[in-house]
C-alpha cells in the first residue's frame, strides 16, 4: 500500500524507486558487497556480528536500536491494514478503522503467539500466492479501467514535469533519488534484518551471491507493481474530479487504492484481493512480531540478564513480548499523526537503526582499525534519523517557517548516514581497541 | 515528457513480465518446499533430539 501510495502521490516518476532497488540488489548480487563477508563470518544475525567484532556491549545496544527502529517501522503496518479493510469495504465511519485495527492485531498476537515460525511459513507461502495472482489480475482490470493515456493525463495535469522525471526538483530530486537508493536499495537487501538472515542461512558465498542477483526482480516489482496500480487510481479519480482534494492528504492518499479497487473489481476478485492483502498484513506482522520479540530476547534481555535462561523461559519472554509489542502498536496507529507518505515513515523509523548499522557493518567488515568506541558513537548516532518524523520537527521547532528551508527525509537520513561513519571512523582513531582485543580478533 | 513516459512504459512492460514469471516459479517452488517442510515436522521426534517448533 505505501508503494502505490507513492505512484499516487509522485506520479510516473515514483516508478524510479523500484528500478533503483532492483538495480542496487543487483549489484549487491554479483559484487557480494556486505553480505558475503557477513555469510563468511558464519554469523545468523547482525547484533551476532557485533558481538563477534566488537564484543558483547556493541551487541545489547545494537539489538536495542534494532527492536526499537523495527517495532516503530511496524507502527504504521496496523493503520495501513485498517485503512485498507475499511476503504475496500466501504466502511465510513472514521471509527470503524480503529476497530478493525483492534480486531486484526488481536487476530494476528493470538496465532503468532500460538503457531510460532511453521504458521509463518505457511501464511508467508499463501500471501505470496494469492496476492501475487490476485495483483495481476487487478493490473489487467486497473488499466482496462483508466487506460495508458488517462495516466499520462492525470500525472501531467496533476504534477506536471515533475510527474516523469525523478531527477526534477519540483518533485523528487537527486536528494531524494539517493536516499531511496540507499534505503530501498541497499539497506533493505544487504542490511536489514529480515534480508540479511537469507544471506546468513545460504549454503555458501556462491548461493549468496547468486540470491541476490534474482532477487533483484522481487526488489524491482515489489515497487513497481503497486505503485501502477496507483497511478491508476491516480487517473481513475482524476477523471472523476475526485483527487484535487485528497492529493496532499496522508491517510486518503493511502486509502485511494483500496477505493479504486472497490470500485473497479467485479465480485470475487475483490474478495481475492482483500484475502490477499489480509495473508499479507498477518505475515508481515508475524514475522516481525517474532524477528523483534527474539531480537530483544535473544540480544538484549538474556544477555543483560547473565545469559543462564532456559529455553522455555526465553520462549515465554519471546510471547509475552509479541503481546506488549502488539499493544503498543495499536496504541501507536491509533495515537501517531501521519503527516508523511508511508514509505517516508517507514525509510525514516527503519534510519534509527540502519544509518548506525551500516556504518558499523561497512567498517566493521572492511576496516580492520573500527573501534568498539567507534561503533557505539555510530549506532548512538542512528537515533538523529527521528529529526525526520515531522512531529518530532514541530516539537524542536524544526520547522520550514524557523529554518527557512524544509528539513527533508532524505535530508535527515543522509545527514545521519555520513555524520555515524565520520563518528565511526574518528571513535576508532581517537579510541582505538586495545592490542590484547585486536589480537583476539 | 514523452520521451520520459514511453520509458516508464517500458519499464512498466518489463516489470509485469518479470513479475509474472517470478509467481509461477516461486507458487511451484514454494509448493515443494512447503510439502517438504511438512513431512519432515509431522514426523516423531527422535528421543534426544527437539523437533524444530518445539
Amino acid at each position: 500500500m505505501y508503494a502505490a501510495q507513492k505512484g499516487f502521490t509522485g506520479g510516473l516518476a515514483a516508478l524510479h524507486i523500484g528500478l533503483i532497488a532492483g538495480a542496487v540488489c543487483f549489484l549487491v548480487g554479483v559484487t557480494g558487497f556486505i553480505v558475503v563477508p557477513l555469510r563468511e563470518a558464519g554469523v545468523m544475525t547482525i547484533p551476532e556480528f557485533y558481538a563477534l567484532r566488537f564484543g558483547p556491549g556493541v551487541r545489547i545496544l545494537g539489538g536495542l536500536l534494532l527492536s526499537i527502529a523495527g517495532i516503530l517501522n511496524m507502527g504504521m503496518f496496523l493503520k495501513a491494514g485498517g485503512i485498507f479493510v475499511t476503504a475496500l469495504t466501504g466502511l465510513n465511519d472514521p471509527a470503524a478503522v480503529n476497530v478493525v485495527m483492534a480486531i486484526l492485531i488481536s487476530l494476528v498476537v493470538l496465532y503468532t503467539i500460538l503457531g510460532g515460525m511453521v504458521s509463518v511459513v505457511i501464511t508467508d507461502y499463501i500471501q505470496f500466492v494469492v496476492l501475487s495472482f490476485g495483483l495481476l489480475v487487478s493490473c489487467v482490470y486497473a488499466i482496462r479501467a483508466v487506460s495508458w493515456q488517462g495516466i499520462i493525463t492525470a500525472v501531467e495535469s496533476i504534477h506536471g514535469a515533475a510527474g516523469f522525471n525523478p531527477l526534477d526538483g519540483d518533485g523528487f530530486g537527486v536528494g531524494y533519488l539517493i536516499w531511496m537508493g540507499f534505503v530501498a536499495g541497499l539497506i533493505s537487501c544487504a542490511v536489514w534484518p529480515t534480508a540479511v538472515m537469507r544471506a546468513c542461512a545460504a549454503e555458501n558465498t556462491q548461493v549468496v551471491k547468486r540470491l541476490y542477483t534474482w532477487s533483484s526482480i522481487g526488489f524491482m516489482t515489489r515497487f513497481i507493481i503497486p505503485q501502477l496500480l496507483g497511478l491508476c487510481a491516480l487517473a481513475y479519480f482524476h477523471a472523476s474530479n475526485q483527487v484535487a482534494v485528497s492529493v496532499n492528504n496522508h491517510d486518503m492518499t493511502l486509502a485511494a487504492l483500496p477505493a479504486f479497487l472497490a470500485q473497479i473489481l467485479p465480485v470475487g476478485v475483490i474478495g481475492l484481493i482483500g484475502a490477499g492483502m489480509l495473508a499479507a498484513f498477518m505475515s508481515t506482522h508475524d514475522s516481525y512480531l517474532l524477528c523483534w520479540s527474539s531480537v530483544l530476547v535473544e540480544d538484549v534481555i538474556h544477555p543483560v540478564a547473565g545469559g543462564q535462561w532456559s529455553t522455555r523461559t526465553r520462549l515465554f519472554m519471546v510471547r509475552t513480548l509479541i503481546l506488549l509489542i502488539g499493544i503498543f502498536l495499536y496504541v501507536w496507529s491509533v495515537w501517531y499523526p501521519m503527516r508523511q507518505d508511508m514509505l517516508d515513515y517507514l525509510a525514516v523509523s527503519g534510519a534509527i537503526y540502519f544509518t548506525g548499522a551500516f556504518a558499523v557493518l561497512v567498517f566493521g567488515i572492511y576496516w580492520k582499525r573500527a573501534s568498539t568506541m567507534g561503533a557505539y558513537l555510530a549506532l548512538l548516532c542512528g537515533l538523529l534519523a527521528l529529526l525526520g518524523l515531522p512531529p518530532v520537527q514541530e516539537l524542536l521547532g524544526l520547522t520550514q517557517d524557523n529554518l527557512g528551508f524544509r528539513l527533508t527525509e532524505a535530508c535527515v537520513g543522509l545527514g545521519t548516514t555520513t555524520l555515524a561513519m565520520v563518528l565511526m571512523v574518528a571513535g576508532s582513531l581517537l579510541f582505538p581497541d586495545s592490542t590484547r582485543e585486536l589480537q583476539k580478533d | 515528457m514523452h520521451g520520459w513516459a514511453t520509458f516508464w512504459a517500458g519499464v512498466i512492460i518489463v516489470s509485469l513480465a518479470a513479475f509474472t514469471g517470478l509467481a509461477i516459479v516461486v507458487t511451484i517452488g514454494g509448493w515443494r518446499d512447503l510439502l517438504a517442510l511438512l513431512r519432515h515436522d509431522s514426523k516423531p521426534a527422535k528421543p534426544d533430539r527437539k523437533s524444530l517448533t518445539d
